[in-house]
């Protein structure tokens, strides 16, 4: 996936991340503050060991562990920059709670190329170097697959009781025995309203001949193919096999008449912020990011509906310090570490509760908080088959 | 005696030795392996349309365009990083005098940066709000609307700015170690100074030039940053299809089939090449 190639360019854009990252870890390390302070004042009163009292009063769960583990993920997943993981307070209250070193890296840039990475150690019943890796679910399912995927012990994870229902139990991965959500993002419409001159409301309207050339799609099969599969009233979640293929087409027949500018996953927010795209298939994380500085963009989420992704946590087979990788998956489903990070970072939590500890203007962005009303789906896991047809049949369509 | 005798035997395989590992390890090996993977007949190789010596078969007609449109650019770039290298080349090896060197550093300079910058620094260049579009349609060359980005050009005229310095260099070099009593001696004998440059010069830093294409061409075509950070959907090259899919396991015999095929053509056309120009050595 190339979501997040975007990070190794340095453009106006990481600027401007940057900047929102700073001001997001002035506001979590405010709100932050008073549980750090509490979690070393009763370090000091009980010592390590025991479970740590928040100011509210209720214990957490967190059990002081030690040690260190290594976690592979994407860009822009912390309320730090991802240079120096150490800034971020959420690692920082981690150490305080468990005593566990995190050593944070952003190695995963595409599922398809990390996973091409960690195969060879995998497949051969090696250690990978990581105790925990972020990776799309539907690739999560295929590590479970292959057997890849250390099952979880539920007794050292007793947040887990925080996910959220919708998330509890998916057909590729019964009660989450093997994974938890680590961020949910948002495929839906961006476009500016006074560029494109009329009413955006679904993936259909991208195709309309006044804006011709200046429309760019992501080149991500569930996301493009599963935002005109809703907006042609066909259902992504059971994803008839001829039902996408029809959507394919669509986009194809778009393209050969030179609808889309570009089909890419990374340099779209570019052409966005220059003014050479004027509506765009984009992800929720980058729009928080764009509407920065172009107050103008409107973000859609078609009453067709709108897609999902969902990046998820794994043990891969073999991890050494299975320990303190459940304590980090604990850790991040306590609402009150979840809410002030992805008020940060810009995605939705997958954790009950997270948005009692946001700001009120959090808890109105559509984009970090959709209104229980919005549909948002995700794709139909497909048979490794039917993603390799599809995948091809996309490749197809929208490269050749 | 004999040990010197042996020493001696011994000594050019001695001295050829961590070349040819390396060669062996590093080029023999992966092309080997590349050209396996490239004739793949798995069932999910047959199933999206290849297979074997099908994965060869189907090129022309997936990848054609992107092939032509690749060669086109390339070729294009090449000829104008000739047009603008080449004098500038002839310049400093001839008209340098003490500013020889400090000419030279310039013409380096921007390696400083990384590639990646300064392909970025295009995109400020021909962005919308930049300098060149607003005199461009100030002269009425493009309309108010337009821009540049994402045209051809800019895509062709980053590829020439990127590899301008690789065609630049071999060519002083070539001008540099001609005789200049040649030059004289074309004079002498009556001939006109373009004559001259035409007969003898020229002639003379011909493998320079073809050093300098092949520095161009080569890297050009495969490269994909360019039409990446530059282009649209409508200027993709060969290199943004097999960065795009390479990694993803179900195309790799395709896209390694390509690679290959990539690799045969430029082989092909730089012997054409060398033929057309008549040079064996490269400088």
């Amino acid at each position: 996936m190339n979501r997040t190639q975007r990070a190794r360019l340095v453009t106006n854009n990481i600027n401007r991340r940057d900047f929102l990252r700073r001001a997001g870890l002035v506001s979590g390390g405010v709100l932050l503050t008073p549980s750090l302070l509490a979690a070393c004042g009763s370090d000091g009163d009980s010592g390590g060991g025991t479970n740590v009292t928040k100011p509210g009063g209720s214990p957490n769960t967190d059990k002081q562990v030690g040690g260190g583990m290594r976690l592979a993920t994407w860009p822009f997943y912390i309320d730090a920059d991802d240079s120096n993981p150490g800034d971020s307070p959420t690692i920082k209250e981690f150490k305080a709670r468990t005593g566990v070193d995190l050593e944070y890296k952003v190695d995963v840039d595409d599922n398809s190329s990390f996973t091409a990475i960690v195969e060879p150690s995998l497949s051969s019943g090696e250690a990978t170097g990581y105790d925990a890796v972020v990776l799309t679910s539907w690739m999560c399912d295929t590590w479970i697959r292959k057997g890849w995927a250390e099952k979880f012990d539920d007794s050292l994870i007793p947040n887990k009781k925080n996910l959220l229902a919708r998330h509890a139990n998916p057909s590729w991965d019964s009660n989450r025995a093997h994974t938890l959500p680590y961020a949910e993002g948002q495929v839906g419409i961006a476009y500016f309203p006074d560029k494109v001159g009329f009413e955006i409301k679904d993936a259909n309207d991208l195709l309309d001949a006044r804006i011709k050339g200046k429309v760019t799609i992501l080149s991500e099969l569930r996301d493009t193919i599963g935002m005109f599969m809703l907006a042609a009233g066909t259902d992504p979640t059971k994803a008839d096999i001829a039902e996408v293929m029809a959507s394919i087409d669509t986009v194809k027949k778009a393209r050969d008449g030179g609808q889309f500018r570009k089909i890419t996953g990374n340099s779209y927010t570019d052409d966005l912020s220059t003014g050479d795209a004027y509506a765009a298939i984009a992800w929720s994380g980058d729009v928080v990011a764009l509407q920065a500085e172009n107050p103008d963009l409107e973000w859609v989420l078609p009453d067709s509906g709108a897609m999902s992704f969902v990046d998820t946590l794994m043990i891969p087979k073999g991890a050494k310090n299975l320990a303190q990788a459940h304590a980090w998956l604990n850790f991040l489903y306590d609402p009150e570490v979840s809410g002030p990070l992805f008020e940060t970072i810009s995605y939705v939590s997958p954790v009950t509760g997270a948005a009692d500890f946001m700001s009120d203007d959090a808890k109105k962005n559509p984009l970090i908080n959709p209104p229980a009303s919005a549909k948002i789906v995700e794709f139909r896991q497909l048979t490794p088959t039917e993603s390799e047809d599809l995948e091809n049949a996309f490749v197809q369509a929208t490269q050749l | 005696m004999s040990n010197a005798r042996s020493t001696k035997r011994w000594a050019p395989w001695a001295l050829l030795g961590p070349g040819v590992v390396w060669l062996v390890v590093f080029f023999a090996f992966p092309l080997v392996r590349l050209l396996t993977t490239a004739l793949d007949d798995s069932e999910t190789t047959r199933r999206l349309g290849g297979g074997g010596i099908k994965n060869f078969t189907t090129i022309p007609k997936n990848y054609g365009e992107v092939l032509v449109r690749t060669f086109t650019y390339s070729l294009i770039a090449t000829l104008l990083c000739i047009a603008i290298g080449y004098p500038m080349a002839y310049f400093i090896a001839m008209r340098g005098g003490r500013f020889k060197n400090a000419l030279l550093a310039l013409v380096v300079l921007p390696f400083f940066t990384t590639y990646l910058i300064r392909t970025i620094a295009w995109r400020v260049i021909v962005d919308q709000e930049g300098p060149l579009v607003g005199f461009l349609r100030w002269t009425g060359m493009i309309g108010d609307s337009e821009g540049l980005l994402g045209r051809p050009i800019s895509v062709v005229f980053a590829l020439v700015y990127n590899f301008l310095p690789f065609m630049v260099l071999p060519i002083y070099v070539s001008l540099e170690k001609i005789d200049k009593r040649l030059l004289e001696a074309g004079r002498d004998l009556f001939a006109s100074a373009p004559r001259t440059f035409r007969k003898v010069t020229m002639r003379l830093s011909l493998p320079g030039v073809f050093a300098g294409s092949l520095l161009t061409f080569i890297p050009a075509s495969g490269d994909f940053v360019n039409a990446d950070l530059l282009g649209t959907d409508s200027t993709l090259m060969i290199g943004n299809i097999i960065e795009k899919n390479f990694l993803k396991e179900q195309f790799r015999p395709g896209i390694s089939a390509l690679s290959f095929v990539l690799m045969l053509l430029i082989l092909g056309g730089v012997l054409l090449y060398a033929k057309l120009l008549g040079t064996e050595d490269l400088i």
